[in-house]
């Protein structure tokens, strides 16, 4: 095998356990040997080292307590269909490897604003901690209950529910639906499933979907459309595999829909950000 | 050799400094520039060289020939051509100083084997009979490559892509776009959201397919070691097995319907978990391993006898 020469596709599927320093020498220098001579792999290794390296370079955070308790409560319950997907993933790790890297990056930041704009009022809806942003703001539409109003700010939170730990009032979170319009102004039902990928991608969907909601008007009608256009695919997959998802939370196979089609609106949001505007 | 300089995983990265260059306006370059400009130039290239093209507009046309030369015939709309020829390498751009510049016409004939790169925001491309590798990028208009060796790339977001006889390997993508691979010696990975994919008479030892909503469909042969994996989430998955195959097929569906014309015995892995249906079953000897996943589409396995899979 040492004397093989890898095709770039053979390096992608290699990247993640080069990048996590898994890989054994003999395919550590095939793939080194590769970038080498390949302009593509050599700049998607380097992308990601500066990446890894800008990340390495963010201050320290410790999330409060509140906080860690969703993080923890996630990543347990996450366990099983991470086991699932490293068998039938269908996505590169290539990807996987650089949207790693760009949740480091964006979870610190993440971290980073709740932790030190503690004025600005967060509500949680239903489990404390739940740091998640709404599935309607990821993809799709999970079960959603319309919120009324947001009270004046000397108005006393409502406190019947037990799990509400907010101390401070209440404000609606923005609602981005697909990036490129208005979405109506709901708040879900948070106990709807959540997948491990979901939980890792959505940070990026919803702050790729501002950032497309800032430059609808910098690109192109057409573009918009058939962007549009496809967004509502995907969210229409993503409503799809979450409904049948929560009739059959144990299915691996519905996880995997789910997350696929939560990568594809990744990658599409990816690619229309850095699409140049029309004039 | 590689000739896909992107460096990050999305799309039109590298349209992003052309686009940028091309966007800075000037009204100075107006007055020079305001008819059609008409080029005619040959150059040398050597063996295995690269020709380069970014326009905004208008199409392109590269095809192989004999020789050592490359020809660079047509017309710029407003704006100069910035032609460029270093070591092994002829670039051709636009001057342009007035916002994304107009509409260029070119017909270009570069040596077999030379490696071709080009890229447009509307425009079809076109790359034939060259004999090198190929990378195609467009916002929108359709991408064609035909008889290319080496590394093919098309990308594109509302543009239909048409690959034809590769030697080498293939990478698809579009949003939007139909692609349609055809006579593929290498690997296949593509994928869109909404377009239809398409592979016929590939010699694939790798395939990958991934849609949203659109139908996928592969015929050719299998390789006794090949991994071949197509999903869609409600498009329609068709797949040509030759008689001769040995392969693993696993299939699953959540809401679909499977139907299956192969003489395959069903073994006792069949499933049905919920709504989902999930089947595997062995051709042959089963060694190499296919994947076929819809959660609403349907599922046909045919018995391959060189169709083409036309829709």
């Amino acid at each position: 095998m040492t004397d093989k020469h890898l095709t770039c596709a053979e390096c992608d599927e290699l990247f993640l356990e080069y990048f996590e320093g898994e890989l054994d020498d003999a395919r550590r220098t095939m793939v080194e040997a590769h970038a080498s001579s390949c302009a593509r792999c050599q700049g998607l290794i380097r992308d990601i080292r500066e990446i890894t390296e800008t990340a390495a370079s963010l201050p320290e955070l410790t999330p409060s307590r509140d906080l860690w308790k969703g993080i923890e409560s996630r990543i347990e319950s996450a366990v099983v269909p991470i086991t699932y997907r490293r068998e039938g993933i269908h996505l590169s790790r290539r990807v996987i490897g650089i949207a790693a890297a760009l949740l480091v990056v964006i979870s610190s930041s993440v971290t980073y604003v709740a932790t030190t704009k503690t004025k600005r009022p967060i509500r949680v809806v239903t489990s404390p901690g739940d740091f998640v942003p709404p599935t309607d703001e990821i993809g799709g539409s999970a079960p959603v209950v319309t919120q009324p109003a947001p009270p004046s700010t000397n108005a006393p939170e409502a406190t019947s529910t037990p799990t509400v730990e907010s101390t401070t009032p209440p404000v609606r979170r923005p609602s981005v639906g697909n990036g490129l319009s208005g979405s109506p102004r709901t708040l879900p039902v948070t106990n709807a499933p959540r997948t491990a990928v979901e939980v890792s991608l959505a940070p990026q969907i919803v702050q790729l979907q501002q950032m497309l909601k800032q430059r609808r008007d910098q690109l192109d009608p057409s573009t918009i459309k058939v962007v549009e256009d496809n967004l509502a695919l995907i969210d229409a997959a993503v409503k799809q595999a979450r409904a049948a998802l929560m009739r059959d939370p144990a299915s691996g196979f519905l996880t995997e829909q789910l997350d696929n089609a939560l990568q594809k609106k990744l990658e599409l949001l990816r690619t229309v950000a850095l699409l140049p505007s029309r004039s | 050799m590689r000739i896909l300089q992107l460096k990050g995983t999305t799309l039109f990265k590298s349209f992003v400094p052309a686009a940028a260059m091309m966007l800075s306006a000037s009204a100075a370059m107006a007055q020079n520039f305001d008819r059609p400009q008409r080029v005619d130039t040959t150059l040398s290239l050597e063996r295995n060289g690269t020709v380069s093209v970014s326009i905004y507009s208008g199409h392109v046309n590269v095809v192989g020939t004999s020789g050592s030369s490359v020809r660079i015939r047509g017309t710029s709309e407003r704006d100069e051509l910035d032609i460029r020829d270093r070591a092994g390498s002829i670039s051709v751009s636009l001057e342009s100083d007035r916002g994304h510049g107009g509409r260029v016409e070119l017909e270009i004939s570069v040596p077999i084997g030379t490696n071709v790169i080009l890229e447009a925001f509307s425009a079809p491309l076109s790359v034939r009979g060259v004999k090198g590798e190929a990378k195609l990028e467009a916002l929108s208009g359709n991408l064609q490559i035909s008889d290319a060796v080496g590394n093919v790339s098309a990308e594109a977001v509302s543009g239909d892509i048409d690959i034809g006889k590769v030697d080498g390997d293939v990478h698809a993508e579009s949003v939007s776009g139909s692609i349609a691979i055809a006579d593929v010696d290498g690997s296949i990975a593509t994928e869109t959201v909404s377009g239809r994919i398409n592979m016929v008479r590939a010699k694939s030892k790798s395939a990958r397919a991934e849609t949203v909503s659109g139908s996928i469909g592969y015929s050719g042969s299998i390789d006794p070691m090949g991994n071949y994996v197509f999903k869609t989430h409600s498009g329609r998955l068709t797949l040509g097995i030759p008689a001769d195959a040995g392969a693993t097929v696993s299939l699953q569906t959540f809401s679909g319907t499977v139907d299956s014309e192969f003489p395959v015995t069903l073994e006792s892995k069949q499933q049905r978990l919920g709504h989902e249906s999930k089947f595997e079953f062995t051709v042959g000897n089963g060694r190499s391993r296919i994947v076929l996943e819809t959660f609403s589409g349907n599922i046909i396995i045919q018995r391959n006898t060189n169709r083409d899979n036309e829709e």
